[in-house]
């Protein structure tokens, strides 16, 4: 392996392994430059000198071993036809929209629909803040999100069809049904909503408006589980997932992970979605992006990377969810090519950079375990086999009998002696991938969850190579789509720029609304609530949960 | 999806001019025991059509078509000499593959234009990256495996064995689908 040189923390130069070089950014200017990610003590690192600002090191992913593991299953993807920004003024990252260099298609498309909060966390960057000099209200019309959404559907070869509805909190809309109506009579079928969860514990018949409007499930902010780790919705959260159980409306619960702050309780967040697994469907672990200026002893105080993550579950859950029951999201690209060689149309496909995430599914069976699919399923093994299937398919062989191969050959990679009693993964994977009949996986998902990660990029981190697979966009009312990694790493370029231009100063928005901006804020209402003396309460639900918690402190 | 052609390219002759090239076995001289393990170390390459198209030019188009990825698939398997020779051991079935991807190394490529580099995937999944074209195909297509062969499945006293190597690819924008195979010369290895 070629050997760079780096500055170690004592100051003096040090030689270490060299694994690839790429593009960066400068964490104080922006200037694109090169960039180098090595090896050293078993963990991946970057760095890049600026000639201004020097060098910076950064960690990039916390085990060498996964990152080669991981790599292998690298897939660009086809990206998009219809570009905003032509090749001749890609500029990547200074000019996004996409760009026609652009290598993914939008998985996910984020509507902003304010960026008002309830809340108001000392770390947060996105929410208004009164006060401020210049601050203003961004919030796009119905008009303005309807072309958005429009904008997703009219990519090509693949049109979007998975919009998240974000903010600030975006439940502070009164208009949210309409909007999620809006977004739904463009053609997405597929609607989240990502939400701290308090408006919907404070009124649980949203949870139902939302449900009737066409959400498909919340996407809910989950730190932890004790009140220490999760000031944001420790008390809230029980009485949220409660109206999303009444409504029928499935949960995804979103730790953002710091470490040294609520690193130790990964498996307890899992337990909590254990114990709530008739509505909550996964839970999937965002490693914090460092935004704005830290030191380094700061940055290696907090950060912490995908693997790390997994190895703490690992850790915590004493081996029950493996480190090897994971695979990185480009991993699912077998799948999407042998569709495609079969229905000869391009399909929706998960072609993002192998560092940016990864996940997996955990069983819960009859003892209340939770048992990796890997633990019954050679999911390595089927991989392969779709390659092949694909490439046979490519090169001529027979459909029907290629499929009939298929049919055969899957449930080959289960292992019928150790899967769960009443699971027929074998039937489910023929009917998803050759009957293109999904009825089972719901079933599937009623004693399962997905485990997640993705580790969105800062400055620190920032890889070109893996902005330009990024896709997990945003739409904005000027019509472009930005990816995830420059729209909020940038924002002076993106985020802050298109927000400033179509919101209007706060104090024009209170007059135009009648409303002071603080009215909405939360005053920590339920957690001041008292049961009162005849009230009868679910054992389970948030507010026997809360009650309980209150007579015992 | 439909395989696109790239055009000016006689993707049929490139597959049939491909051939295995290079097979040799290295084998314990000394002879083995009844009781132990029999490790042969094979070597051969790739030559013709497939390592002449599978150049950084033909990445760039591939790519522009989505043609991303190259598998090459062998079985190995041991025979024991004969009228009709026998296998005593495989087939050992590998694969190597590559995969073309957009790099933003600086030292590779200065614009969008040559833009796309190869990453080799072994037969272990282990990824490898090269900084020039030549160390790549030199990588990709030459192979070297260590293969066992259970001493018991062969006869006490002398066994006269032949490697044979079958390796295919599949149907690309460059090269038609294709296979091609080699056997080794034969060797005599002593069972005591």
């Amino acid at each position: 392996m070629a050997q760079i040189q780096v500055t170690d923390e004592r100051g003096a130069r040090r030689e270490v392994n060299l694994i690839r070089k790429t593009q960066s950014i400068c964490p104080e200017c922006n200037r694109i430059l090169p960039a180098f990610i090595f090896e050293r003590d078993q963990k991946v690192y970057m760095t890049r000198t600026c000639p201004e600002h020097g060098e910076t090191e950064e960690l990039y992913y916390g085990s060498y071993q996964m990152y080669l593991k991981f790599s292998a299953y690298w897939s660009d993807g086809k990206g998009t036809e219809a570009p905003n920004v032509s090749i001749e003024n890609c500029q990547c990252p200074a000019n996004c929209g996409l760009c026609s260099n652009h290598l993914s298609h939008t998985g996910l498309a984020n509507i902003i629909v304010t960026n008002r909060c309830d809340l108001t966390c000392w770390y947060c960057f996105f929410y208004v803040k009164k006060g401020l000099e210049g601050a203003y209200v961004y919030e796009p019309t119905l008009e303005q999100v309807k072309m958005m959404a429009r904008t997703l559907k009219a990519e090509r070869p693949v049109p979007g069809n998975s919009v998240q509805i974000t903010g600030g909190e975006p439940t502070l809309r009164d208009d949210l049904p309409e909007i999620i109506r809006a977004i739904r009579s463009e053609g997405v079928d597929h609607i989240q909503l990502n939400t701290n969860g308090i408006n919907i514990a404070l009124h649980p018949e949203l949870a139902k408006a939302y449900r009737d409007a066409g959400v498909s499930n919340l996407y809910m902010s989950y730190d932890g589980v004790t009140a220490k780790t999760n000031p944001k919705n420790h008390w809230e959260a029980p009485y949220a997932i409660e109206a999303c159980r009444k409504a029928g409306l499935g949960v995804v619960l979103v730790p953002t992970v710091i470490k040294s702050i609520n690193d130790r309780e990964l498996y307890d967040i899992i337990s909590y979605a254990k114990s709530n697994i008739d509505i909550v469907r996964a839970v999937n672990f965002q490693p914090v992006s460092l935004t704005g200026r830290m030191s380094k002893k700061d940055r290696e105080k907090y950060r912490i990377t995908i693997p790390d993550c997994i190895q703490k579950i690992e850790e915590q859950s004493g081996g029950e969810v493996t480190a090897d029951s994971w695979f990185p999201v480009p991993s699912c690209s077998p799948i999407t090519h042998f569709i495609e060689s079969l229905t000869h149309k391009p399909q929706y496909e998960l072609s993002i950079h192998f560092a940016c995430g990864a996940g997996t599914y955990v069983y819960l069976d009859d003892r209340g375990r939770l048992l990796p699919i890997t633990k019954f399923v050679d999911i390595r093994g089927m991989l392969e086999y779709l390659d092949e299937a694909s490439e046979e398919l490519n090169s001529g062989a027979n459909k029907w009998l290629t499929l009939a191969k298929a049919a055969r050959k899957m449930n080959s990679f289960v292992d019928r002696d150790r899967q769960p009693d009443g699971l027929n993964i074998g039937k489910l994977l023929f009917d998803a991938l050759v009957r293109h009949d999904y009825s089972s996986v719901g079933q599937f998902h009623m004693k399962s969850l997905f485990l997640g990660m993705m580790h969105f990029q800062d400055k620190y981190n920032q890889d070109e190579e893996r902005l330009q697979r990024c896709d997990i966009h945003y739409l904005t009312p000027d019509l472009r789509i930005i990816p995830f990694c420059s729209f909020n790493v940038i924002p002076e370029w993106y985020r802050d720029r298109i927000q400033k231009k179509y919101g209007v100063p706060v104090d024009e928005w209170e007059r135009r609304s009648g409303e002071k901006l603080e009215a909405r804020l939360y005053r920590g209402e339920l957690r001041k609530r008292r049961v009162g003396p005849n009230e009868k309460l679910d054992p389970g639900c948030g507010c026997a949960v809360m009650a309980q918690s209150v007579s015992n402190a | 999806m439909s395989v696109q052609v790239l055009p000016g390219i006689d993707r049929l002759a490139l597959s049939k001019s491909t051939k295995i090239a290079g097979l040799r076995v290295a084998f314990p001289r000394e002879g083995v025991a009844y009781d132990d393990g029999l490790w042969l170390g094979l070597r051969f390459r790739v030559e013709g059509g497939l390592y002449d198209v599978f150049n950084r030019d033909v990445w760039q188009s591939a790519y522009a078509v989505h043609d991303n990825a190259m598998r090459f698939t062998y079985r190995v398997k041991v025979l024991r000499s004969g009228i009709v020779p026998r296998a005593v051991a495989g087939p050992l079935k590998c694969v190597r593959k590559a995969t073309l991807y957009w790099t933003r190394n600086p030292d590779l490529t200065d614009d969008a234009s040559n833009a796309i580099w190869a990453m080799v995937v072994d037969e272990e999944k282990v990824p490898h990256l090269f900084d020039s074209e030549a160390a790549l195909k030199g990588f990709l297509f030459s192979f070297e495996r260590k293969l066992l062969v259970p001493a018991g499945s062969l006869r006490m006293g002398e066994a006269d064995l032949m490697v044979r190597v079958e390796g295919k690819w599949g149907r690309h924008s460059y090269i038609e689908k294709g296979q091609t195979s080699a056997t080794s010369e034969p060797f005599r290895v002593k069972v005591s």
